[in-house]
């Protein structure tokens, strides 16, 4: 017989009549919970690339004074953890992964996104384009902040968001869907919020 | 986020190990450094708990609960030991004791099965507990009367550990999926 | 091979909540009677289970404030945006019910057999563990000599005041206040550092024995001092709370 707490108020089910917004097994969170496998690194601007690499070779490489002239867009979303928090009309600024892509000639289906602290993850060439994810340096109508991924992450809100990698600095064209670290101790490789795919097997 | 350290984890330590752990001795596979497990640096509150070296930053230990179940990867680790005296202090009711067999085949990849009784009540004492060989060397995994294999070469298939009073698994295949077998993360009632 | 009855794993326990004792504003210390509780080591802690209307649960560790064979009570700092302190802090009453289990630690406890002086740091509610071990160190007559040095923003932060300032001829308290310090105060002011140290700390050529705990950045920042005085980092032992303050 577990005890009711009676103040949880951080969490909470959606809002009534958004219920359709939120996959199976969340809970809405009023706040923006940080969650890391590591320490939030420190890459100084002047430092900071980001490139589009494939078998061993950098086809393509911004670096941040380039990143931040290409066109970007604003964008609106709900994200979803797989530690079970959704946050509604999240707020971001970007550049899509479309327009980054479009720089290279590949044939490639995976992308393997890599990371400052030697965070990845893997994602479907096709998930990561049409108009479905960008690399995000504004959160919230300021500057993302570093615990938060910044200078930029990964943001594909329509996956679990472990897969929108905090302090990216690329993507590296793959043959094959291989495991980023997560998807490496066992979630799943998808991650489909939909369908509560959350861990391997699912 | 600041990172916390082994203490932190003490509960999931036992879930998945069966016993107290954070004073046992680690050794980071990538550069060597030792020291308790209650010194390693924790990241918590992530998809799964990671536990780093305080040292050079490598991921020692992930422990990731999927349905009920944790599991344990120790792939970044080269040794994991529990000193007998962490277990065998006298201190009025309070004095857990373990016994712990290690089995290992040949051929099978690596087998470990635990065989555990704790006692928390005036019982007489037994021997200290050892994670390994009776007189508490590091715990290591491999072909008897040879020289001890590593747990987990970095670029092995991560092997999974969990609670003890389970049917044997093996552990690592180099083809498999990794596999884990652990304690349903909550007592039914 | 026989097994007793309690086997190597943690059991989730239903407790009564006895008493909750304001100690500061922002923090209480709970009285706990848990059924068929096993006791515990100076410097041990627990982990509470909060479970909502909707079936949600948030679990966090909490040290034990209480000595080996006092009844059990746990110390609570609210945390702000936290999910478990503010209900503990705010709204458990005594009559309600808690879920916990352990005790938990090996690492970080202390018996009066452990040799050489101890030398206790506490940044903020992390006096906590440290209260159970100067109890623990009263309650068994140990002669081991202590020294407490004590961290908090101000004076009305302090936790267990009363209790620490009663018992100057036991145990040797420092308090440093890092936020502002009362009209007079006498007592040390800002964080901890080496030149503090050198004038709180047990000389470590007498090898003492340390224990560390309160946030992340106070612990270590307090035992890279100390090591650099020269004490041997295998004697200090340390617990991180994290940021905030709790687990």
């Amino acid at each position: 017989m577990s005890p009711v707490s009676r103040g949880s108020r951080h969490l909470h089910r959606a809002p009534a009549g958004e219920e359709g917004r939120v996959p199976p097994g969340q809970y809405v969170t009023d706040g923006f919970p940080v969650l890391s496998a590591g320490p939030t690194p420190h890459t100084p601007l002047e430092a900071w690339t980001f490139s589009i690499t494939q078998g061993g070779q950098t086809s393509k490489s911004w670096t941040w004074q380039e990143f931040r002239a290409l066109p970007a867009e604003t964008i609106t979303a709900d994200i979803h953890c797989v530690t079970r928090w959704s946050k509604l009309d999240t707020q971001w600024r970007g550049v899509s992964v479309d327009r980054l892509l479009d720089q290279v000639e590949h044939e490639a289906p995976y992308v393997m996104a890599f990371c400052d602290g030697g965070y990845t993850t893997n994602l479907p060439i096709e998930d990561v384009t049409g108009g479905q994810a960008w690399v995000a340096y504004d959160y919230d109508g300021g500057l993302l902040e570093a615990e938060h991924g910044g200078p930029a992450r990964l943001l594909v809100p329509h996956l679990y968001f472990w897969k929108s990698a905090k302090w990216v600095r690329g993507l590296d064209l793959r043959d094959h869907d291989e495991p980023g670290f997560w998807e490496t101790y066992g979630y799943h490789m998808y991650g489909d919020p939909w369908k509560e795919q959350r861990y391997a097997g699912d | 986020m600041d990172a916390l350290d082994g203490n932190a984890i003490g509960g999931l330590l036992i879930d998945v190990f069966g016993a107290e752990m954070t004073a046992a001795g680690s050794t980071c596979a990538t550069c060597g450094a030792t020291r308790p497990v209650a010194e390693l640096v924790v990241y918590r509150r992530a998809p799964g708990t990671v536990v780093r070296c305080r040292t050079c930053g490598s991921v020692l230990m992930v422990f990731v609960t999927r349905h009920g179940v944790t599991s344990v990867d120790l792939a970044g680790l080269a040794t994991l030991s529990q000193p007998g005296s962490a277990l065998s202090r006298r201190t009025g009711r309070d004095r857990p004791a373990c016994r712990t067999s290690t089995q290992i085949r040949n051929n099978e990849g690596i087998r470990m099965s635990h065989e555990q009784s704790m006692s928390m009540s005036d019982e007489p004492q037994e021997e200290p507990m050892s994670m390994g060989q009776p007189d508490q060397e590091p715990m290591s995994m491999g072909q008897p009367d040879q020289e001890p294999m590593s747990m987990g070469q970095p670029d092995q298939e991560p092997m999974s550990m969990g609670q003890p009073d389970q049917e044997p698994m093996s552990m690592g295949q180099p083809d498999q999926d990794s596999m884990s077998m652990g304690q349903p993360h909550e007592d039914s009632m | 091979m026989e097994r007793t009855a309690v086997r190597g794993r943690l059991t989730w326990r239903t407790a009564a909540v006895t008493s909750v004792t304001r100690e500061t504003a922002s923090v209480v210390t709970i009285g706990l009677d848990p059924p068929d509780w096993p006791g515990h080591r100076a410097g041990q802690h627990l982990e509470v289970r909060l479970t909502a209307d909707d079936g949600y649960q948030a679990e966090r560790e909490y040290s034990i404030a209480s000595a080996p064979g006092e009844p059990l009570a746990i110390t609570v700092e609210r945390l702000e945006g936290g999910e478990v302190s503010p209900y503990l802090t705010e709204e458990l009453r005594a009559g309600d019910e808690l879920e916990l289990r352990g005790p938990i630690g090996g690492y970080f406890v202390w018996e009066p057999g452990d040799s050489g002086a101890l030398l206790l740091l506490a940044g903020g509610s992390g006096v906590v563990p440290l209260r159970s071990i100067l109890r623990h160190r009263h309650r068994t007559g140990s002669d081991v000599p202590a020294r407490l040095l004590y961290s908090s923003r101000t004076l009305p932060d302090v936790i267990y005041r009363a209790e620490l300032d009663q018992h100057q001829d036991r145990v040797q308290v420092s308090y440093t206040l890092t936020r502002s310090q009362p009209p007079g105060w006498t007592g040390y002011t800002g964080r901890i550092n080496q030149a503090l140290l050198a004038e709180v700390a047990w000389p470590a050529e007498t090898r003492p024995l340390t224990y560390i705990c309160g946030p992340t950045s106070f612990v270590e920042t307090a035992a890279a001092e100390l090591v650099g005085l020269g004490y041997p980092p295998e004697r200090v032992k340390t617990e991180r709370f994290g940021a905030t303050g709790g687990h």
